[in-house]
């Protein structure tokens, strides 16, 4: 018999509903949580793998703009995407870099915001920048995906002729 | 100053951690320094750890615990004493658990 208390020193990989019991406890005491991304829908604001700090909103309310984590009601696994509209307590949320949205969700199911995303290792978009709110109605009217496409495109053309 | 553990007393899981079962092991996030941190500052507890872990109810000494223990486990008496008095005492420095004051 022997028991063990140990300091995790690798990279721990945990499920989606794992990191879902940790957000919503974390949130529910009101403590900031930080993890890593994983994929690349809010790319390239968050990049897959990038650290974030989801900080609780208690009782503020969320807003257009907002990059927020939300729990799947359906598949109960965290979601970072932004919020592009809202309608009668419930939200609609949209990965900047996916064509099309999430689906509405209720506030209930939201337990934070993300502070600060960094822009080109160099420019920080702060929570409730303007900014945010002009980013949330291109992604809504696609032009943030159209933008981003062929912003790609561009970069890869540059770097195949240099 | 440590404090050190007393087998006559109850401790519970402090409120500052949130923890979660996977599998057979224990995943322990310490919000001490506040902020809940996945990529760096968490502890395993393993399958005896954690049998001990779902004890500390803060109702039960820790000679309970130990006692309740003896009848899981193929150890003599003070072999189980001595890993929960280690590990609660780990625990406690870590401020992972609290002493209930009577």
């Amino acid at each position: 018999m022997k028991s063990n208390l140990e300091k995790n020193t690798e990279e721990l990989s945990v499920t989606g509903e794992c990191l879902a019991d940790f957000l919503q406890l974390s949130s529910q005491k009101g403590v900031p949580f930080k993890f890593r991304a994983k994929g690349d829908s809010m790319a390239p604001f968050i990049k897959d793998q990038a650290v974030i700090t989801i900080i609780p909103y208690l009782d503020a309310d969320p807003d257009i703009g907002d990059i927020a984590a939300f729990i799947h009601p359906q598949f109960n696994t965290v979601y970072v995407h932004r919020i592009i509209r809202k309608k009668n307590g419930h939200y609609l949320f949209k990965g900047d870099n996916n064509l099309s949205d999430d689906e509405f969700i209720d506030r209930s199911s939201i337990t934070g915001f993300v502070r600060q995303i960094h822009v080109f290792s160099r420019i920080c978009i702060r929570h409730r920048s303007r900014w945010n709110k002009i980013i949330a109605w291109l992604s809504k009217t696609g032009l943030l995906y159209l933008f981003l496409k062929y912003a790609r495109q561009l970069k890869k053309s540059i770097i195949t002729i240099s | 100053m440590t404090t050190n553990i007393d087998i006559n007393k109850c401790y519970s899981i402090s409120d500052d951690v949130i923890a979660r079962n996977i599998e057979d092991e224990i995943i322990i996030v310490p919000l001490t320094t506040g902020i809940g941190d996945l990529d760096d500052d968490l502890y395993t507890l393993n399958e005896t750890g954690k049998a001990v872990w779902d004890l500390l109810d803060g109702s039960s000494t820790l000679k309970q615990i130990v006692d309740k223990l003896g009848e899981e486990f193929n150890a003599t008496n003070e072999t189980i004493k001595n890993e929960v008095i280690g590990l609660c005492q780990e625990l406690l420095d870590k401020k992972l658990i609290i002493e209930i004051k009577s």
